[in-house]
């Protein structure tokens, strides 16, 4: 099939998300499906069809999101609402937008996957540690039915 | 503190330490923040946090009582209940911020008590985790009452706060989306950067003047 000639093509936005926290394990399908519903939710079916949100890429703590040109600011009131994707609670922050993926790739911070370092307790809890970029530290604990996680920096790291 | 996030729950009552807080409400453009559950106010970082003390009451009696107990708090913030016991506190008692507006009856904020608040000083804040994290009917009464207290601002003058409700990392959310989510409850421009430092107006009230004999 012959592509479209470039003046035909639909203009699209691209939307470049952090996630909170940065080892959310939802994937690009349950984001796809969790923004959707926020969209329709606060927006309207009418509208999120007319938005033709979609989701590029998931991956390194950085979603990018594709919509219509025009409709960058209702994609991201949508992304405010997000809470939950695949089980898991997670945020999304918009930080960049460009009309083209190769464009918003320049505007990623560069930032560092979070390593695992051990566990520590607190209280009567144990917590696994994972350590992001810089003094952000976070504490997880899996559960058997929910994941419990604390949010700290080194310095509580010490105190506690 | 410019742009500040008028309620959040830091640990223990949550689950992020305040230094995190300080950490993420810093990226994400905030300047202060009120925090409950704080024993005083302090400075991390560029991030001004001033203690808050929350009060859920039925009678002024027992709200007069609560606030004896949050004397060390910087800015007390009363739950709102319905028409009777907001002229009541709006009138009798000192505090800051009337939270809760969105669980109470369409009559419960009328233009008497937005009278009463633009005289007192008092502001009324607008939690936007009612609109971030429910949805349907309960979400759609959450903006219909944002709307009418947005409008009622407008008239008669008295001051918003935009707040999050953060007990997680998750809750926190960017000014970018304060502002966005303030315009869908029906605030206008200025009205958002107005509730964004309203804390900090809160802390230096305009007072009329007194003239001494």
């Amino acid at each position: 099939m012959k592509p479209l000639p470039p003046t035909q093509r639909p203009n699209w936005r691209y939307i470049a998300a952090e996630m909170v926290p940065q080892w959310c394990p939802a994937s690009a399908r349950d984001m796809h499906y969790a923004i959707l519903a926020c969209e329709a939710s606060l927006l309207g079916d009418s509208m999120s069809a007319f938005m033709r949100t979609s989701v590029v890429s998931c991956d390194g703590g950085v979603i990018i999101v594709r919509c219509i040109r025009g409709t960058e600011r209702d994609v991201e009131t949508a992304l405010a609402t997000v809470t939950e994707a695949g089980g898991v609670r997670v945020a999304l922050h918009p930080f960049a937008t460009s009309g083209t993926i190769h464009g918003i790739r320049k505007k990623f911070r560069p930032c560092s996957l979070p390593s695992d370092e051990g566990n520590c307790k607190i209280g009567e809890n144990t917590y696994r540690i994972l350590r992001i970029s810089g003094q952000k530290v976070d504490l997880v604990q899996q559960g058997i039915k929910q994941t419990t996680a604390l949010y700290v920096n080194t310095d509580d790291l010490e105190d506690f | 503190m410019k742009t500040a996030d008028a309620c959040i729950y830091p640990y223990p009552i949550g689950d992020v330490s305040l230094r995190r807080v300080a950490d993420e409400l810093e990226l994400r453009g905030f300047t202060g923040a009120i925090a409950v559950g704080i024993p005083a106010g302090c400075t991390i970082g560029h991030v001004r946090f001033l203690s808050g003390a929350e009060i859920t009451a039925n009678s002024v009696k027992s709200c007069r009582d609560a606030l004896r107990d949050t004397s060390k708090a910087d800015v007390v913030m009363v739950h709102a209940g319905d028409a009777v016991f907001n002229r009541a506190i709006l009138g009798n008692i000192s505090f800051h911020i009337l939270r809760g507006i969105q669980h109470t009856d369409k009559r419960a904020f009328d233009h008497v008590s937005a009278r009463m608040a633009t005289d007192r000083g008092v502001a009324v804040d607008i939690d936007l985790s009612c609109i971030i994290s429910s949805s349907g009917l309960r979400r759609q009464r959450s903006l219909e009452r944002y709307r009418e207290i947005s409008r009622l601002s407008r008239k008669y003058g008295f001051m918003l706060t935009l707040s999050s409700g953060a007990r997680s990392l998750t809750g926190l959310r960017s000014v970018r989306a304060f502002t966005l989510l303030g315009e869908v409850a029906g605030l206008d421009e200025s009205q958002v950067s107005d509730a964004l430092s309203a804390p900090a107006a809160l802390m230096s009230p305009h007072k009329s003047v007194e003239v001494l004999e």
